[in-house]
């Protein structure tokens, strides 16, 4: 059965076919889906997100991906309405590198605190896929692509996250990647101050 | 399969079918009562908004989804019949409905606002509908199919949220994020359109 819904949910992924490869893709979901999944910078922010929520458990465990799209729409609003936020690059920076350190020490946050830093964050990843959205040929189109591959990589993360669970190890898996994601996020700061 | 996994498999693969809308005849071929079905099923907002207000709609009580049918099959008669020409302003409408019914859902929050929510949605799509046919002989069997398409989408929506709503906490969760995505995307709409002003 459940061989039948993913080949279902597989059938509805298939795109057109097109004959020629021209780059990005501008047209609109497939631009807008693709706006997170090749900013490195995004993705090891959403990912580390889900991670966190794994390690914190319920109830932050939704909650952190509940508040993230909906904080990220606010910072998309301002981006839409050239509504201007000091250090955009910066933040997004930094955003990987603190996320990635919160999972690396495995802090157990109070419910509050996580969900103002995660949701000051959202903000500024939203700012920054919101500045792309009016140039987009189908912006509506856009805007739900990039919120539901947002929404993937913290699945992702959550995913990932699970490894938690393993008595031998899984922690320290988990801690890891942590690690790794502070240390792509310190040299996409380094990058952004230089 | 279970008939509210059934019911859920369905609203996927509507959405699956989303294109890009094009106004008038969508398939010249298919007849005027399919025709009138797809229009708020291939106009991505008029589908959004209604999908928005159907998950609301879930965390109600079975007794007002009923009554929101009806509510929403006599707010569609009035948007056609009333002539507004406001396919303008209706975008602001699908844009904030999806926003407002979208947040309720992720914050799951009581929907007392959810059928007048869903009237106005039903409305709108119903006059952008009667707009944009301009009052041809097979009009009223467009009418039909739009309405039709309306009261399925909300049926479904709305059932399935149900279903989930009181199923297992992790089923709950799904709702609450989609919810959340549909504020996102709803207000990232409403952020555009005022952009275009």
């Amino acid at each position: 059965m459940k061989i039948k819904y993913a080949s279902l949910l597989f059938l509805l992924c298939a795109p057109s076919a097109w004959a020629h490869t021209g780059g990005l893709d501008t047209s609109g979901f497939t631009s807008g889906f693709l706006h997170p999944l090749f900013g490195q910078d995004h993705i090891i922010a959403m990912v580390a997100v889900g991670l966190w929520g794994a390690q914190l458990g319920r109830p932050l465990l939704w909650e952190l991906p509940v508040c993230f799209p909906a904080m990220m729409a606010i910072g998309g609003v301002l981006g839409v309405l050239g509504i201007p936020l000091p250090a955009i690059e910066l933040m997004i920076a930094l955003s990987g590198a603190a996320l990635g350190l919160v999972v690396l020490l495995s802090w157990r946050a109070p419910q509050a605190a996580a969900l103002i830093v995660v949701g000051l964050f959202a903000v500024f990843h939203g700012y920054a896929h919101g500045t792309e959205l009016p140039e987009a040929s189908n912006p509506l189109l856009f805007g739900i692509g990039f919120v539901v591959a947002t929404g993937l990589l913290h699945l992702a993360g959550i995913a990932v996250g699970t490894l938690n669970h393993i008595k031998s190890g899984g922690p320290l898996a988990v801690r890891a990647c942590g690690g790794a994601i502070m240390a792509g996020g310190v040299l996409f700061l380094i990058q952004a101050v230089g | 399969m279970k008939t509210h996994s059934r019911r859920f498999l369905w609203v996927i693969l509507l959405c699956g079918a989303v294109q890009t809308a094009a106004a008038h005849s969508i398939s010249p071929g298919m007849g005027a009562f399919y025709n009138g079905m797809l229009h708020p099923l291939l106009t991505v907002e008029q589908l959004l908004a209604l999908l928005a207000a159907g998950l609301w709609l879930g965390l109600a009580e079975l007794k007002m989804i009923r009554r929101a049918l009806g509510i929403l099959l006599l707010a569609g008669l009035g948007g056609w019949f009333i002539p507004l020409r406001f396919s303008a302003a209706a975008v602001w409408i699908f844009a904030a409905g999806t926003s407002l019914a979208g947040g309720m859902t992720a914050l799951r929050r009581a929907p007392a606002l959810a059928l007048p929510l869903t009237a106005l949605v039903g409305f709108a799509a119903a006059s952008v509908g009667a707009e944009e046919m301009g009052g041809t002989a097979d009009s009223p069997v467009f009418l039909a199919g739009l309405l039709a398409a309306e009261l399925l989408v909300i049926l479904l929506t709305s059932s399935s949220a149900s279903r989930l709503a009181a199923g297992r906490p992790w089923m709950l969760i799904i709702l609450r994020v989609a919810g959340s995505w549909l504020f996102a995307i709803g207000a990232m709409l409403f952020a555009w359109q005022w952009s275009l002003r």
